[in-house]
């Protein structure tokens, strides 16, 4: 295989994908801070949209019309939580909607989002 | 060759081409923004769905999200085809995709092999023209790519945009795409009794007969409708048809 | 007795006009596609431009018959009797341009030349100054301080009044070769070559003296009747063509 993988051994899933388990409270931690973020939000609701989306760094600011520093800054969550992977393409580093431990915390993420939207 | 045949999807371009696509083959589709490219490929997806043949679909600039409201539109659910993996939609940037291929499995090659697809639409090549690569480097690379995927016995459906709305086809592209597929499908548009209508023709389908008329596409919500050839009319590919002069006569003698 | 050969001209043209009206109707019960549509409407404002036109020179014969016309009516009938034959020539060229290529949009370009056209002879004929009215034997006409065939725009008046009818109805005869059905054949052949020789034969009077002779008053009108009534048969052949030909009426 030529991709390597540089997220962390094991990364396929999210940090507290279980089989059964619903996201546990550092998620929600960590949910409460991108809400808080418009930038982390974009993101999210952009890959949830759009999980076939296979983009670098340049290429998803330049999609969200944002710039690369905004964007570096907003994934590293992203794929501390494992939704997002990051692969080394050659001399680029790709961004990659984790589909895998991507169920549960997508059904997550619709719901506080849900939840959001109602306390608004 | 075997015979077998891959049906497009759509009734009258099957009719067109003898039957459907040859497997393996690389299909061309190109037109003028709005001709329906998108759709056409989309009915092979949704054609390979029904024969229990899966489709990966690379998009470089439409979203994912566009090309499931599109095909959803038009009674497609393409996003219950993905979680089911009968599909799969890869959204990136033709450097992205073109940098793999030659180091052992690319991006595109995983995502074929994780839904064992058998079939390949790639929305659209013009973007490979910003690459900024010569002519002759990306004639290159894309005739590795192709012959890759005939390897892998992918039938692929490829879409290109040609810039000019109206008039006399110039040419398809800039580097020769038009000469490494298989087949060359061409949508344009025509000016016919006041009315800017679609047409279709077959430039090219080797290995095979096919119909070498233009018919008329008509494009809705239902998808792509090939209908019947344009009787009594010339100069389809001068962009401005004019009925021929005896079709005329028959209604004014 | 020019009473009685005037009269006999107004009969000629009033007849003439009457066939040229049917022959309007006739065509105009045909359904055309949208994009032939104006082709079909230029076909038969020239049958019906020609009637009026037609028409409005028989009043003139009618009115001598009992005494010499007002020059100011004569002169009046001649404008309007001109714009018409304006209409009619755009009709018919419009019609032969559409058949042959296609292009509707022709009418734009062709419609400018003939009101171009129109007003050039409308000025030239204001300018010639007419002084009075000259009853024929079998016209009646304006008389000019000006004589008009002396004038450089004789010829390319007199050419563009004849010569598109003349050209156009050579260039309609090829399409006999183009049409596939009987009906049609007859339809192109007959209306082609009655065109051919209705205005070739006036044409080469007008360039001659013959054009004044009583015999050729007399042949010209039945040549105008003959046409008309040979037109007229090609939409509507009489049984006895549609049995002996084997055409049918539109």
């Amino acid at each position: 295989m030529t991709t390597d993988d540089r997220a962390d051994p094991g990364s396929d899933k999210a940090p507290d994908d279980g089989p059964g388990d619903g996201p546990d409270r550092d998620l929600h931690k960590l949910f409460e801070v991108w809400m808080d973020d418009e930038t982390k939000l974009m993101i999210t609701v952009f890959y949830q949209k759009n999980p076939g989306i296979i983009e670098t760094v340049e290429g998803l600011a330049r999609r969200l019309g944002t710039t690369k520093e905004a964007i570096q800054a907003a994934i590293a969550d992203h794929v501390s939580m494992g939704l997002l992977k990051e692969k080394k393409v050659r001399d680029k580093v790709v961004l990659v909607y984790n589909r895998q431990g991507r169920e549960g915390i997508e059904d997550f993420i619709a719901e506080q989002l849900r939840k959001r939207l109602e306390d608004a | 060759m075997s015979g077998k045949r891959l049906s497009t999807g759509i009734k009258g371009l099957d009719e067109m081409t003898h039957g459907g696509y040859i497997p393996g083959d690389a299909v061309l589709i190109a037109g003028s923004p709005g001709t329906g490219k998108t759709t056409t490929a989309m009915h092979f997806m949704a054609a390979g769905v029904e024969a229990g043949e899966h489709t990966v679909f690379v998009t470089f600039e439409y979203l994912p999200q566009q090309i499931y409201r599109d095909a959803g539109n038009r009674g497609w659910p393409l996003e219950q085809w993905e979680k089911e993996g009968k599909v799969k939609v890869i959204c990136t940037t033709p450097d992205v995709l073109m940098m793999e291929a030659d180091q052992g499995q690319s991006l595109l090659e995983e995502a074929i092999q994780e839904v064992n697809a058998k079939r390949l639409i790639v929305d659209s090549m013009t973007h490979f023209e910003f690459l900024g690569s010569s002519h002759n480097d990306l004639r290159q690379d894309l005739s590795g790519l192709m012959n890759r995927l005939r390897l892998l016995d992918v039938t692929t459906v490829v879409t290109h945009e040609i810039p000019q709305i109206i008039g006399p086809a110039v040419r398809i592209s800039n580097w020769g795409l038009e000469f490494l597929v298989d087949a060359v499908i061409l949508l344009r548009y025509v000016e016919l009794e006041g009315e800017l209508q679609k047409a279709i023709n077959i430039l090219k389908f080797r290995g095979s007969d096919h119909d070498k008329r233009y018919r008329r596409l008509r494009l809705d919500q239902g998808g792509v409708t090939v209908e019947e050839e344009f009787a009594g009319v010339e100069n389809i590919s001068g962009g401005t048809a004019t009925r021929k002069i005896a079709a005329r006569a028959e209604e004014l003698i | 007795m020019s009473q009685a050969t005037l009269a006999a001209a107004a009969a000629f043209s009033v007849v003439s006009a009457l066939v040229y009206f049917q022959v309007a109707r006739v065509v105009a019960m045909r359904s055309v596609s949208a994009d032939a549509s104006l082709a079909a409407t230029g076909f038969r404002l020239w049958w019906a431009a020609l009637a009026g036109s037609t028409l409005l020179g028989s009043l003139d014969e009618l009115i001598a018959v009992f005494g010499e016309p007002p020059l100011g009516l004569l002169i009046a009938v001649g404008h309007i009797s001109l714009a018409l034959t304006c209409v009619a020539l755009w009709g018919l060229l419009y019609y032969l341009l559409y058949l042959f290529t296609g292009r509707r949009r022709l009418w734009m370009p062709l419609a400018a030349f003939y009101a171009v056209y129109f007003f050039v002879l409308f000025g030239w004929l204001l300018g010639a100054d007419a002084t009075g009215v000259e009853v024929g034997r079998w016209s009646v006409d304006v008389s000019y301080a000006k004589d008009l065939a002396d004038s450089v725009l004789w010829l390319p008046v007199l050419a563009f009044l004849l010569l598109p009818q003349i050209l156009g109805s050579i260039a309609y005869f090829t399409l006999y070769w183009r049409v596939e059905e009987r009906s049609q054949k007859f339809r192109v052949a007959v209306v082609s070559w009655s065109i051919i020789i209705w205005f070739g034969s006036a044409g080469v009077a007008s360039l001659s003296e013959f054009g004044q002779e009583d015999l050729w008053q007399v042949t010209s009108r039945f040549i105008g009747l003959a046409a008309a009534g040979a037109i007229l048969a090609a939409y509507r052949p009489p049984a006895l063509l549609r049995r002996t030909l084997r055409v049918e009426a539109l």
